[in-house]
């Protein structure tokens, strides 16, 4: 058996292991103690935070015990660490107590789907939000040989769908540096005024988890995909000498290029300042569909390049409508 | 000779994953020590909100799910035949089930359609209860069964609200199979 082989297989018994133990860990405690009374000592339990139980042997026959009947757990040095094992699932003393109490159990007070308090929590948090920012390009591939990474901006038009989706309009220019040192090696730069920027418009549906300001959550997460078009606008002019001979050259910008299709998918984080107005910042990535092929007509420096990358960062405000 | 050197690993971690995957989806916290009368009436009693206090408002299981589960619980109970009736908010009844939701995610079919791999699940966690009402005042309920319960929709072409079913579902099989266990044990003790 191969080398690679038993790599994979390693790799897939770790996984398949990883599954099974799901989450369970051995840990001892001097004392486990229920709202009913009951108390287990010295134990060797195992916590599975997935079923919300703690288990352990007692007369060799293992005993689950549900995180909800628990009223404190003592390690070997006899301090609490019920909230270390139980997590979110610690509630008070009191709370607890009134519902181990079955006389006194908690009420049920679920929400209808139309209720007024669930509709408020689940109402997007805008309807229309717009997002600026700086952005930071840095291309990548053969493609963009000769540019050097730049700063653009890029403004975008967020439209809710619903509480976590909504329709992302983005209009973007990243302005990228020309490196003649890479473009013409040897030559001496007499004057630079080279300009190069990309122009990009996309349409995507973006995922936001958050933030939410009547939930008091301050921070989300968002990711988004879509398409769109990007042109390539290479403008202005440079002079170039060639130190053996003295010649002059002059390198004129081609102007704007066909739009070519692209792709783009990025994540960043919003932190909420106020409920109308937040920060944001964040990474896209762009794979541009350039389809260049070699031997058409005319100089071809690319070769047979099909797909050019762009990577920007991005850091700006966003206010919500 | 190679072909198995080459497979058995693969068998192995096939192995481990059907089983992983075959495993219970609850963990019994009260087993049932005693037969259930047959005839006995049972209800549905309240299903109460145990998520973390953060939990988001939003997020929660509506009014409608969980009627929807306490239907289930009916229909299954009903099904298995483990009670004489199952009455819905029957105070007379001698047997209640009541629960508590401890994890809940509604999931989103679009995103299982669209990405997959677990993301966009819906699950939910729950602890059932099996309670044998006090027959009078000198008497306390007792919790006769218990455990907590599990499941997961991951497959887009199935509604996330499938794991209230799912839950009800292993509920009434857990009991059902425990009954079943001691029952055999009856029998076979008064024919010995």
């Amino acid at each position: 058996m191969g080398c690679k082989m038993r790599k994979i297989y390693l790799l897939l018994f770790v996984v398949a292991v990883f599954f099974t133990v799901n989450q369970a860990w051995a840990a001892t405690a001097s004392l486990v103690e229920l709202f009913d009374g009951t108390t287990y000592e010295n134990v060797e339990f195992r916590v599975d935070k997935s079923y919300k139980v703690i288990s352990f042997k007692i007369d060799g026959k293992k005993k689950n015990i549900s995180f909800t009947d628990i009223s404190r757990i003592l390690d070997n040095n006899g301090e609490d660490v019920t909230a270390r094992y139980l997590g979110k699932y610690m509630k008070t003393s009191q709370a607890m107590q009134s519902q181990s109490d079955m006389t006194v159990q908690k009420k049920e007070d679920w929400l209808g789907e139309t209720d007024p308090i669930r509709e408020k929590y689940n109402k997007p948090l805008w309807s229309v939000a717009f997002p600026i920012s700086a952005n930071f390009s840095i291309p990548a591939g053969s493609y963009y040989q000769g540019f050097k990474a730049g700063l653009g901006f890029s403004g975008e038009i967020l439209i809710s769908i619903n509480r976590n989706l909504s329709l992302r309009g983005t209009v973007s220019k990243s302005g990228m540096q020309d490196d003649l040192e890479e473009i013409a090696p040897g030559f001496r730069i007499i004057d630079d005024n080279l300009k190069f920027n990309v122009w990009k418009y996309y349409i995507s549906l973006q995922f936001s988890n958050g933030p939410n300001w009547s939930a008091n959550k301050k921070m989300g997460l968002y990711g988004f995909g879509g398409i769109g078009a990007v042109s390539h606008k290479l403008t202005g002019a440079a002079i170039i000498q060639d130190p053996a001979t003295d010649s002059m050259f002059i390198i004129i910008g081609s102007g704007e290029g066909d739009s070519k299709l692209a792709l783009t998918s990025g994540f960043g984080f919003v932190g909420l300042l106020s409920p109308s107005f937040g920060v944001e910042f964040g990474s896209t990535i762009d794979v541009i569909i350039v389809g260049t092929r070699q031997g058409t007509a005319g100089y071809d420096p690319y070769g047979n390049v099909q797909t050019a990358l762009l990577l920007d960062f991005h850091v700006g405000l966003i206010t919500f409508l | 000779m190679n072909f198995w050197k080459r497979t058995l690993p693969l068998f192995a971690v096939m192995a481990i994953l059907i089983a992983s995957g075959c495993a219970k989806n609850y963990r019994i916290t009260q087993e049932l020590e005693a037969p259930i009368d047959r005839t006995a009436i049972a209800t549905i009693g309240e299903i109460v909100d145990l998520l973390p206090d953060d939990f988001d408002e939003g997020k929660k299981p509506t009014a409608e799910q969980i009627d929807a589960f306490k239907s289930h619980l009916t229909a299954q109970l009903r099904d298995k035949e483990i009670f004489g009736a199952v009455a819905y908010d029957e105070p007379d009844a001698e047997y209640v089930v009541e629960g508590s939701v401890l994890e809940f995610k509604k999931g989103s079919g679009l995103v299982r359609a669209l990405i997959g791999f677990g993301i966009g699940s819906a699950k939910v966690t729950t602890e059932l209860k099996l309670i044998k009402k006090a027959k009078g005042p000198e008497e306390q309920d007792e919790v006769i069964f218990a455990g907590n319960f599990k499941q997961t929709v991951s497959d887009w072409t199935e509604s996330g609200d499938k794991i209230f079913e799912r839950v009800a579902k292993d509920f009434v099989k857990a009991l059902k199979k425990r009954m079943k266990k001691l029952e055999k044990e009856m029998a076979s003790g008064k024919e010995s």
